[in-house]
Order: C-alpha cells, then structure tokens, then sequence
C-alpha cells in the first residue's frame, strides 16, 4: 500500500532535487513513521513554509478557533474531563528529607533509643550497601519536637514552624513508598515514573497532555536552588525533567540559578529584535531543508526552541524584575528571596511564573541525604526552605491561585528508623528507605487537612492505606483533567503511560 | 395464485389487525405473559419488511434495465415476503402493546402506521402483476405511487417507534443543525420533567430538591418508558403531579415512607429480580440517585422542599456532568470569528463541549482591551472562566462581561478595573471565584460589592502576619 513511489509524490516540495528518505538504505518502519510526519506537515499546510513550523503553529493558532487549534496537528490537547489544577509547583526535596524527622510523628520510638529495630520489622529487607554491613541496627529517635496543628491537630515538627501553620491546607501522605533504594533509580522513578532513564518527566507529560496556557514563556520550567548545606549532596541531572522518548519541545527548561536566568537571551549591542527576527526565520528555513531531507522530528524540535528563545527574549525580563513586589511579599518569603538563587527566590519565581500561566515548575533543593550529622544538615535545610514554603502556600492562596495549582513537597525516598554509622544522643544519621515515605500536597483540588496513610511504629512499613508512586501520578494527572490510561505516545511497540504498564488506580481520598 | 386472491387474503388478515386495534386497543394493562413473550419479538421482526420494502423499490429501479431484467421479475416475490412479514411484525407489535402494559399517542401512531402499511402493502402486492405484464394494465399504474406510498408510510412508522425505544430525542440529540440558544442553560433536569406541565413547573420551583436531584434521576432512567406517549403500567414519572398519582396498582410514592413506596421498593430489589426498575437491563439508578430519591421521600416527598434543607444527601457524581454551558460545538465559525478579529482565545475548558470555554489572553495579556471584550457577543454565553489579568480591560470591558452569564470564575487581577466598574457584575449569577489580587481595589470596597452570586474574592484579607511561632 506504501509504495515509495507512490509516497514520494506526496513530499513534491523538493521536485526530486535531493536525495529523500526514501533513497535511504533505512528500515520501511521508519520511512512509514516518515510518511506519517509528511502527512501531518502537509495538513497544515504549505503557506507558512518559510515562517517554519513553530511560527506557523502559533500564527495558526490565532486564526482557527483554538477549539480546531487544539485538535489538529493530531493530537486533542484538550483535558479528558473538566481539570480541577491548571498549574503545578513541584518542591523537590533532592537526596530524601527524614519523615521520621519532618511529618511522621513516632513518640514511642524515645523510649526505645539505641535498641536494636527488631527483625520483625525489617523482616529480612536487604539494605543498601551503606548499612548492611553494620553490626547492629540502633533504633535513633527523632531529636526534634514535635507539636500539634490547626484545626486538623496534625504532628509537626519543630523543623518546620512556618509550615506547620498551614496544616490545615496540606494533603499529608504518609504512606507513600518506592520500588528503589539508591538515589538514582528512585528519583528517576518518582519525576518519571520509571527507574531506568529515557522516560519523560511529569512535567513533560502534563506539556504533552494539555500544553501550554502561556505561549511565550516555557511549560515546564526548572529551578534548581543554590545549596545551604553541601555535606549531603546528590548529583541532579536533566535526566529528571527530560521529555525521554516525547519531543523535546516537551523538556522541562532549566533557568539558572545565579547571573542571568537564561544564558545569551539578550541580544548583543548592534543586534536589533528585526535582525534577531530574520536570523532566526533563516536558521528555521534551513531546519526546514534539513527537515524535508531527513525527516528528523528533533529538526521540529529546534525550530520551536528557536521560536521559543526568541519570545522569551521579551517574557523573560519581566518575569525576573522582582522591583515590583510589594513589601508584603518579602515578608512572606524572607529577605533572602532577593537573592537569586536561593530556595526562598525561586519559590517567588516560581509564584510569579504561576501567575503567568507556567503549567508546571520544578525547584529543586538537594543536600537532604543526611546519611551521617542529620540533626545539623536538618536544621539548615529547615532553615532554608520552611518561610519560603509558607510564604509560597500563603501567597497562592491570597492571590487566588491555589484553588487550581496543585503544590507537591517530599523527596524520592524516606530514611531509616535506625542509625547509620554511630548513633550519639545528640547525633546520627539515616540511611535510604523506601518502604515509606512522607510527601505532602495543597491546592490543585486535594482534600485539604488530612493525613492519608499510616505507618508501623517505627515507620518502617505501611500498615494503612499504602501509596505507590504510580498512583500519586495517576491522582496528579487526574487533577489536571488527565486519564492516565488515556495518556499516552506510542514508543517501542508500546503506548507508553507516565504510570506504566502496572495498573494504577486515582486516590479519590486525596481529592477535595 | 391470481391477484384477486392475494387482495383477498391480504385485506381479510388487515381488517382483523385493524378490528384487533380498535377492539382491544393498547391501554397501559400488562397482561398475558407469553403475549408478552411473543410480543417482543416485534422489536426484532420488525427490521425484516423494512429491509424487504426498500429492497423491493431498489430491485424495482434497477431491473427497469434490460441487463438487470431478472431483478424485476425476483421483486415481486420479494414483495410477497416483505407483505407476510409486515402483517406478521404488526401482530406480534400489537401483541406487544396491548399484553405490555403500553399506552398513549406515541404507541397508537406506531400501530396505525403499522396497520396502513400492511393494507398499502397488500394493495401493491395485489396490482404489481398488472405493472409488470408485457402490456401493462391500468391497474398497473397504480403501483408505483402504491409502493411509493407503503415507503413513506414505513419510514415514518418506523421513526415513531424509534422514538418509542430510544426517547424523542434520540436522534436529533446530537445532530449538528440543532440550533441551541446559548446564554440559557437549563440545569440538568429542569427539561422535561418540570416543563411538561404548568402546574408542576409552579409547583417544583428551581432551587427545590425534587426540581435540581429526584427529576433529573427519574428524567434520566424511568420515563423513557413511563411518559405522555408510552405510559407503562399506566404510570407516567415526567410530572411531578402524575409521580404522585401514581398508575394503575396505585400511588407508587408514600410520603414520609421509603420503605412502603413501590417506586422505592422497586429501584431498590435486587437488579435481577423480575420486577426490579428499570426494567429490561436498562442503566439502572446511579447509587446517589437512589439515595436521594429515598431522602426526599422520607422528608415528605415535596415538589418544593429546598435543596438546602437535604444535607445528608449525596453529592452528584461525576459521571452525570452538569451543564456549564451549551454545547460550543454549533458556534465553531463564531469562535473563530471572534478570535481573529480579537486576537484573544476560546479553549475548551475539556471534551466535554458543555463543560464551556476559557477565555485566555496569557501569551499576550497587553493586547487584550475593552474592545476585545465587546466583540464577544455571540460567544459570551459559552465563556466558563475568564482570564482576564494582567489585561488592558477597564469598567467598560466589565460592561461586556455581563452577558456571559456562564461565567464562573473570573480573574481581573492586575488590571485597572475599579470598584464602580464591578457593579457590572452583579447579574453574573453562577460567579464563583473573582480575583482582583492588585487592581487597587481595596477590601473596604471588596466588603461593599454587592454580587447576587456572592463568590469567594480574592486577595483574601490577610489574617494573621507572617510571625514564626
């Protein structure tokens, strides 16, 4: 039926004057996968061939009604069911935060220091290799405080006074727990959904899923904090707001974290926004070449980023011109929110990116992989992240924007009962556990002031209502209006879902 | 066998389906439970003379040609089992609706329909001879508008029990020339049941129980079969007056007693029981629903009792989505119309087309001004949410706001709208959230607005300050 004879007339733009995919010594799979692009590039049409693709796209989008806009090109960028969050903020808590420290109140555990955790208990887990050759498992106490909340008497720690005050807007999962037990698999599994790298992020999805509602500022942006406490760090890679297998217009974009947010967006003295233009049409009409050529989607993808780079070029500016805050707002965040960089500035950009209508922002603070000196590293990251944190939840919601952004806060693991290296009565260290976890949630249409799941007495096993990772993800999707079986891209012979190929199943117990 | 004979036989069988209807009309008594059983089979014989007259007037057509002769001389046999066939469905379909308990407008023009078929038929059969002769007769003449006319008469009485299976809104439902008027969203429910009579529309006002939960569930499930055109059991649930009579065992609703209800009793047995409602595996009442039914009657079974006054009552479920606008999906030409000219854009809030539209201006919020608003016109009804900030709009943008009366949520912050201009919106009855986070409008003010819909306003006052504890 494809005969490539046949096909090559539908791709008649290069009058045969180059050498085609189809003159490739390549798999017919491919040269099919090929033909489909070419069909879908010839649906759009020829008339914005030298605007290229993405300046089509969006000239398109404002003359067909967005309903059409929406649909064509393929794919129905329109939610399957009324959403309840239009946005996401993703406070990441890199190299796991203790629950036995933060969220998952354990008194009984005082009275038990530097017993050994019974083997009941660990019922013969393999640990990692950090603690399993250990002669023994002292059971390490909180050192922290804890004290009642809100209406909801939720347990907090003294880590976290600002937080605590917010109790009752929080959805605290406490049952949360991991397939993995090293960084990498985890972390990985919980931005991704799957432990092996390659996948695309939940940013990435949501991008995929229901695109953008501000065209000139990214979907999914990226902002990693500059480090209070570096005893513990973990490295992060893009890996974890990569688009793996979708397009790479879907990648989440990092903006740094100190000098200019955005490396050579300014145009160089002498260079106007014209000839920025006319560069820019000129490098796409060369993609667009390439493109014809080698059938390449990347080739798309570059033709967007330009166009994107270049909006940004005046979305940009605005957006990291902090001089219009009122005072209020430093009050909320602290002072060092006026330093770029930090946690408490990117939780502000992260609000102001919100209101601009970014789908979904990743902040990234990593150094909570306290394996040894976890009181010390504890109360500096505490130190660093509990304002900003209230300051963010408080600030959303005064503004009105947390009835529909969805704010998440946990890491990719929890940590152990027990001590790693020697346990002190004024120190100790913890090492991974993924059997539980903490994380919690606020806005986006979760219930507001419930603990979901419990933990055994040492926070070892969940013993009600356990969470898996994959249903966290299916809830989130859920609360943009996303079916999780229905989301999904075609990649090795499989419709790949964020939630993978175990069934998940939506919380409707987190959901408000 | 002669023609004259085949009159005969054929009108003989006709006048005693016609002697059958009039004698022992469809009068909503169940009875005779293997009429039942055979009646049923009429829904399913039915299709047989459907096929067979349409394949009669194709093979008709076609053997005209002298290359498809042998398909004219094949009709009339075709013809003679399409007529055996049609006085046989009607049977069994009279079968149906006297021993079924069926009865009203909707059952006598299906049957009469069927009964003037099978005399058009007969009468076709009986002069086709004449058509088809080497020279034909002037009988023959008569055949072509005969067969025309048995066509007509199928097709019409075909729809009507359509409509008789399916509801009369079945087919028009979701076709594309069905003209909405947008702007007017009749809740879920209020169609139908609260219309259907005057006295009940006075009686089930629109914020009462009954109107907004017990209506629609009964609308949904139970009068497809129990209407003015087909009142099964002599009991018709499309008005709250006739709910209460009840039908030919009585009233099915006990004020006050659930348990002593039929309508309950029945909603509730087990789904395999034989007298369980709906019958026939139709979707049965959703769990809530038949929650709700059991409240209502517990509190009296009231046409009028608030909504308010059931707090133990269920949530709706998602499953039965309610209208948030009409469908967009008539006024594509419309929205396109107005995006171009604006340049702001109508996104579907989801797939649902009557979950409404958003009007969204964040990729270019400083082109959005008052004169983008007053374009809105034909549209504004289908607008849900209205992103509105960081916009150019003034007091005067707000004025165009008022026509969508849809609007649920409405975000003006960072915007030079002031108090005075808010005033616009006072109609805005299903206003939920309105933000007017830095507008410069001050809470003094905010406490001042006067809005029908009293929505959640934002910036909220701010309660306590930011101290650590």
């Amino acid at each position: 039926m494809h005969d490539p004879h046949s096909s090559h007339d539908l791709c008649s733009d290069h009058g045969g004057e180059y050498p085609t995919v189809w003159d490739l010594p390549i798999p017919a799979g491919l040269k099919q996968q090929w033909l489909e692009l070419e069909t879908r590039r010839h649906f759009l049409g020829r008339a914005g061939k030298a605007l290229g693709w993405a300046g089509l796209a969006s000239i398109l989008g404002k003359s067909v009604p967005s309903v059409l806009a929406n649909v064509g090109g393929g794919r129905d960028l329109r939610p399957h069911f009324a959403p309840k969050a239009k946005r996401a903020i993703y406070l990441f808590m890199a190299g796991a935060p203790s629950q036995l420290d933060t969220w998952d109140y354990k008194p009984g555990l005082t009275s038990m220091f530097d017993q050994d955790l019974p083997e009941s208990v660990r019922g013969g887990q393999a640990l990692t290799g950090m603690t399993a050759g250990q002669a023994r498992l002292p059971i390490a106490p909180s050192l922290f405080k804890f004290k009642q909340h809100g209406k909801s008497g939720t347990w907090v720690s003294e880590l976290f006074p600002w937080t605590a005050k917010l109790v009752d807007d929080l959805t605290i999962v406490k049952s949360l727990h991991t397939d993995a037990i090293n960084h990498e698999p985890a972390i990985l599994l919980i931005n991704t959904g799957n432990m092996f790298a390659g996948k695309p992020s939940l940013g990435s999805w949501l991008s995929y899923g229901i695109g953008a509602i501000n065209e000139e500022l990214p979907t999914f942006v990226v902002l990693t904090s500059k480090m209070p406490w570096t005893k513990n760090v973990q490295a992060l890679s893009n890996r974890l707001w990569s688009s793996g297998f979708l397009s790479p217009e879907y990648s989440g974009i990092a903006l740094r974290a100190g000098g200019e947010p955005v490396l050579h967006l300014t145009d160089p003295k002498g260079v106007t926004s014209d000839v920025r233009r006319a560069m820019i049409d000129g490098v796409n009409d060369l993609n667009h070449q390439l493109f014809e050529r080698v059938g390449d989607p990347e080739t798309n993808a570059r033709i967007a980023q330009y166009e994107m780079a270049f909006r940004m070029q005046t979305s940009v500016p605005d957006l990291v011109d902090f001089s219009n805050e009122p005072a209020s707002t430093w009050d909320l965040y602290g002072p060092k929110a006026k330093e770029p960089g930090t946690f408490a500035y990117n939780c502000l950009m992260a609000r102001r990116l919100a209101e601009r209508g970014v789908r979904y922002t990743q902040i990234f603070l990593r150094s909570w992989d306290t394996h040894t000196t976890l009181p010390a590293g504890l109360r500096v990251l505490a130190e660093d992240s509990d304002r900003p944190t209230y300051g963010l939840i408080t600030d959303l919601k005064r503004r009105g924007l947390l009835d529909d952004t969805l704010v998440m806060w946990g890491g990719e693991f929890g940590r152990t009962v027990y001590s790693q290296g020697g346990l002190k009565v004024d120190d100790y260290g913890r090492d991974h556990h993924p059997r539980c976890f903490t994380m919690w949630m606020a806005g986006g249409g979760m219930k507001p002031g419930i603990s979901y799941g419990e933990t055994d007495d040492f926070s070892y096993n969940v013993v009600k209502n356990p969470l898996h990772i994959r249903d966290l993800h299916a809830t989130i999707l859920h609360q943009f209006g996303l079916d999780h079986n229905q989301l999904t891209s075609k990649f090795q012979g499989l419709d790949q879902k964020l939630t993978g190929v175990v069934p998940a199943k939506v919380i409707k117990d987190l959901i408000g | 066998m002669s023609s004259r004979i085949v009159l005969l036989i054929g009108l003989i069988l006709t006048l005693a389906l016609a002697a059958l209807g009039v004698s022992l009309p469809p009068d909503g008594v169940e009875r005779i439970a293997l009429a039942q059983f055979l009646g049923r089979f009429h829904v399913m014989a039915v299709h047989l003379p459907i096929g067979l007259l349409l394949a009669v007037a194709v093979m008709d057509l076609v053997g005209a040609s002298p290359r498809h002769r042998v398909l004219r001389e094949a009709a009339g046999f075709v013809l003679g089992f399409a007529t055996l066939s049609a006085v046989g469905s009607a049977l069994l379909g009279w079968l149906l609706a006297f021993a079924g308990g069926y009865s009203g407008k909707l059952v006598s023009q299906h049957m009469w329909g069927g009964f003037i078929l099978c005399a058009v038929s007969v009468l076709a059969l009986a002069v086709r001879r004449s058509f088809v002769a080497p020279e034909r007769r002037g009988l023959g003449y008569a055949y072509p508008p005969l067969l025309l006319l048995a066509i007509v008469t199928m097709l019409w009485t075909a729809h009507q029990g359509g409509k008789l299976v399916h509801g009369e809104t079945f087919l028009t439902q979701h076709s594309p020339f069905r003209t909405p008027s947008p702007g007017k969203v009749s809740s879920p429910g209020k169609k139908g049941a609260v219309n259907s009579t005057p006295a009940a529309n006075a009686a089930a006002t629109e914020a009462s129980f009954y109107a907004v939960r017990v209506a629609p569930a009964l609308d949904r499930t139970c009068v497809g079969c129990h209407n003015a055109n087909k009142h099964k059991a002599g009991l018709r649930l499309d008005t709250y007056a006739l709910l209460m009579q009840g039908g030919e065992n009585g009233p099915v609703v006990k004020a006050g007693d659930p348990a002593g209800s039929e309508l309950y009793h029945r909603i509730t047995l087990p789904p395999e029981d034989e007298d369980f409602m709906p019958s026939d595996g139709k979707k049965p009442l959703a769990p809530e629903e038949v929650k709700w039914i059991e409240l209502w009657i517990a509190a009296g079974a009231s046409a009028t009792a608030p909504l308010s006054q059931f707090t133990t009552a269920p949530a709706p479920h998602n499953d039965t989505p309610a209208i948030l606008a009409p469908d967009y999906q008539p006024y594509l030409a419309k929205i396109a119309a107005f995006e171009k000219q604006s340049g702001g854009r109508l996104v579907p809030r989801s797939r649902h087309p009557t979950d409404g539209l958003i009007l969204r201006t964040a990729s270019a919020p400083s082109q959005c001004t008052d004169a983008v608003l007053a374009q809105l016109g034909p549209v504004a009804g289908l607008i849900v949410e209205a992103e509105l900030a960081r916009t150019k709009i003034t007091d005067t943008g707000l004025r165009a706001l008022a026509a969508c009366k849809n609007l649920r949520v409405l975000d003006l912050s960072n915007t030079k709208v002031t108090a005075a201009g808010l005033a616009s919106l006072a109609g805005l009855e299903k206003l939920e959230r309105l933000n007017l986070t830095d507008t410069g409008i001050d809470s003094a003010a905010i406490a001042r607005l006067h809005l029908k819909a009293a929505p959640q306003i934002y910036p909220m006052p701010s309660a306590e300050g930011p101290e650590a504890n």
